[in-house]
């Protein structure tokens, strides 16, 4: 499925299509249009322009392409050039000069308006205060996504379409709505879109993404009351120094609502339930008790009623 | 002999011991005898009217041995929650201010003598992060954990040895010093994230700018006036966009990826990011835009950039044995390192190998909060694995 929805994404994402909303075309008869790739290129990007011309008229004629007016070296004749697109804020224009057989000249032109459009992921999940990175979405969990265009302070006189595996979101076109709020769908790995239009239609960018689903994992950390959580997990095997040691589970990723309010938060000693919790249920206060010289200590946190998300990890303790 | 002889005789005798061992128990200065071989027994009340009672010794100051001619040193053994070089005024040596982690404790090393005092005795339970003013007469702290989290803006009254604090009313995401003693400092509300400035001497804050975004990381520059950058925050599994932030105006900067991180300054961007299975690092001219590949797969959070045009960057590396994982592993602690210091050529082409800590001091280090003084000389940083506070001397008089 991944497989399927990143061949989805590189036919559409870097497909040729007609240029249509950012051509400026001047007087040209049907079937004579300059074809850019990609659509909406980004600044300083490589744009390459070709020329679909395919009238009788036309054949034999010599081309000459011309660059914001000055002529492209070493692109005499040829179908398709391929250029750099400007700065952000600038235009550029690409012209092919057709000069028929018969002595008749044409121009086609085409402007470049080269655009950042931007798509900021924020799962409403949940990572431990340490961690620097962002949460990710998994199934089940709401999403917020922010669609950001060029530098505009203001992105609401825009009209924006989202989409989600092209199921279109809140319904249709939305104007001014750049953020929207959805419920990631089952799978690995969904396809998210958007498309930026001016009021009159005219498509100022698109773009679509691949939004990843994982899995809510959970890691072990010691806790001192003094210092917080040390930001090193335990991995496998926690050797104990003092007569007791406060540990913490630190849920990746689970879904904000299910971590404020599980149904099952629950530690175990041996695989039997500890009775052993505070205030805090995702901390406990670990003493060794009987002959042994070692336990097994686990957790377990679930969602049983609406996002049915959870994880679980257990570590040998030694003491 | 007549019996009576014999008895005067030994009644001399007897007269004349007497006589000697009074002599010896009265007037004898034998040089032979020690007195020392004799054991104190620590008996009181002497009479010997010359006896003094021994001054004791006042306890000395801790000394951090800052006079060696070491390129790489420990400063302290207590975790440190923020720390900075100060300079109250001209007249003052330079010293190093730090903030002990969980007690909040505030100490200055003095770099001349490396003397170590004590300035705060205020106890802030819980001190987790704190960063100074450039004059060091102000602190910003952030304490607790969780939903108990508080922040204050302390003065230090050096005098008393106290700690003057004001909580603030809003939740702060980050914050920083400035080079003209404010703070700058970030803040999240329902769907964007707000930077600000703070003057602690007049109690004032003004906004800078506002990003649409609540995760979101930012490079503070060291003054109001200098760049800021701001992107949301990495993941190898999603896209980042570096924006820049210069006068409230935000500009889009022309990198982004999966897995980026950055910093930089008015003139350069260094930035990392996720390609393919690899992970490089790479160096932007803001005004040329030229990019030059980096010879080191570098996490950005673990270096730092000094101001001027043609910038020092110095970074701690590790050869890590699964870069393909970067930086995500690092941010979850999952991955150990043997940091070395490596500075960046300006133009971000070469790399040159400072100092290997594991070699040189024994350890391994975990490098993180790099700051670069103004002068370059130096190059401050903690260990992640205990927080203790090290400096490198990138300039040592005499010898560069």
């Amino acid at each position: 499925m991944r497989i399927f929805f990143i061949l989805l994404f590189v036919l559409f994402g870097t497909a040729t299509h007609t240029a249509n909303a950012q051509i400026a075309n001047q007087g040209i008869a049907p079937g004579q249009l300059l074809e850019v790739a990609p659509k909406f290129p980004r600044p300083g990007e490589s744009v390459t322009v070709t020329l679909r011309d395919y009238r009788s008229a036309a054949f034999g004629s010599n081309v000459t392409w011309l660059y914001d007016g000055q002529v492209i070296e070493r692109t005499e004749n040829s179908r398709s050039v391929t250029v750099t697109a400007g700065t952000l804020n600038t235009e550029t224009k690409i012209e092919a000069v057709l000069n028929t057989p018969s002595g008749k000249r044409e121009v086609l032109s085409t402007t470049l308006i080269p655009v950042y459009l931007d798509i900021v992921i924020e799962a409403q999940t949940r990572v431990p205060e340490f961690y620097l990175g962002r949460a990710l979405p998994g199934v089940g969990s709401i999403v917020n996504a922010t669609a950001l265009i060029n530098d505009r302070g203001s992105q609401t006189d825009l009209v924006y379409t989202w989409k989600i595996n092209r199921q279109v979101i809140e319904g249709g076109p939305i104007r001014g709505r750049n953020q929207v709020s959805f419920v990631v769908p089952r799978g690995d790995s969904s396809i998210l879109s958007v498309e930026v239009a001016e009021p009159n239609g005219t498509v100022l960018s698109q773009k679509l993404i691949p939004l990843p689903s994982v899995l809510p994992f959970v890691n072990f950390h010691e806790v001192s009351s003094l210092f917080g959580v040390r930001p090193k997990p335990i991995t496998d095997e926690l050797i104990m120094v003092g007569n007791t040691a406060t540990i913490q589970a630190e849920p990746y990723h689970l879904d904000i609502r299910v971590y404020n309010n599980p149904d099952i938060a629950q530690w175990e000693i041996n695989n039997s339930l500890s009775q052993n919790q505070g205030d805090n249920p995702y901390q406990i206060t670990f003493k060794p008790t009987g002959q042994a010289d070692s336990a097994t200590l686990g957790f377990h946190v679930r969602d049983t009623t609406q996002v049915l998300q959870g994880a679980r990890h257990n570590i040998q303790v030694r003491f | 002999m007549k019996r009576s002889v014999f008895i005067i005789i030994g009644a001399v005798l007897v007269l004349v011991l007497i006589a000697v061992w009074l002599y010896v128990l009265f007037f004898s200065t034998s040089p032979g005898v020690d007195e020392e071989q004799f054991g104190n027994l620590d008996f009181e009340d002497t009479t010997d009217i010359d006896y003094q009672e021994p001054e004791a010794e006042p306890e000395p100051e801790p000394v951090v041995d800052v006079q060696a001619n070491q390129r790489l040193q420990q400063l302290t053994t207590r975790p440190v929650a923020g720390f900075r070089q100060v300079r109250a005024s001209t007249s003052t040596p330079r010293e190093v201010l730090y903030m002990e982690k969980g007690t909040g404790h505030i100490y200055s090393i003095d770099l001349t003598t490396g003397a170590e005092e004590r300035i705060s005795a205020t106890t802030i339970a819980g001190a987790q992060r704190a960063v100074f003013s450039d004059d060091g007469q102000y602190v910003m702290i952030q304490s607790g954990f969780s939903s108990q989290k508080e922040f204050v803006v302390g003065e230090i009254n050096r005098g008393q040895s106290t700690l003057s604090n004001t909580e603030l009313a809003e939740t702060i995401t980050s914050f920083s010093g400035t080079k003209d003693n404010r703070f700058l400092y970030s803040i999240q509300t329902g769907a964007s994230t707000i930077g600000k400035v703070f003057n602690p001497a007049e109690f004032t804050s003004e906004t800078l700018f506002t990003v649409p975004f609540r995760e979101a990381s930012i490079e503070w520059g060291s003054d109001v006036t200098d760049s800021h950058y701001v992107y949301p925050k990495t993941t190898r599994q999603l896209e980042s966009f570096l924006y820049q932030i210069k006068n409230g105006v935000v500009s889009r900067m022309p990198v982004d990826g999966y897995g980026m991180s950055a910093l930089g300054n008015d003139t350069y961007v260094f930035y990392s990011k996720k390609e393919g299975v690899e992970y490089r690092s790479y160096y932007l001219d803001i005004n040329s835009r030229i990019e030059t590949n980096v010879p080191l797969s570098q996490i950005p959070e673990k270096c730092v950039m000094s101001e001027e045009e043609y910038p020092v960057t110095v970074c701690a590396n590790t050869e890590y044995e699964l870069p393909e994982l970067l930086p995500d592993s690092w941010y979850k602690g999952e991955i150990s390192t043997a940091d070395n210091l490596w500075e960046i050529s300006p133009d971000g082409g070469a790399a040159k190998f400072l100092i290997s800590p594991e070699l040189t001091s024994g350890r391994k280090l975990d490098i993180t909060q790099l700051q670069i003084t103004s002068d370059k000389s130096k190059v401050y940083f903690t260990n992640q694995s205990d927080q203790t506070l090290w400096f490198y001397q990138r300039i040592i008089a005499g010898v560069n």
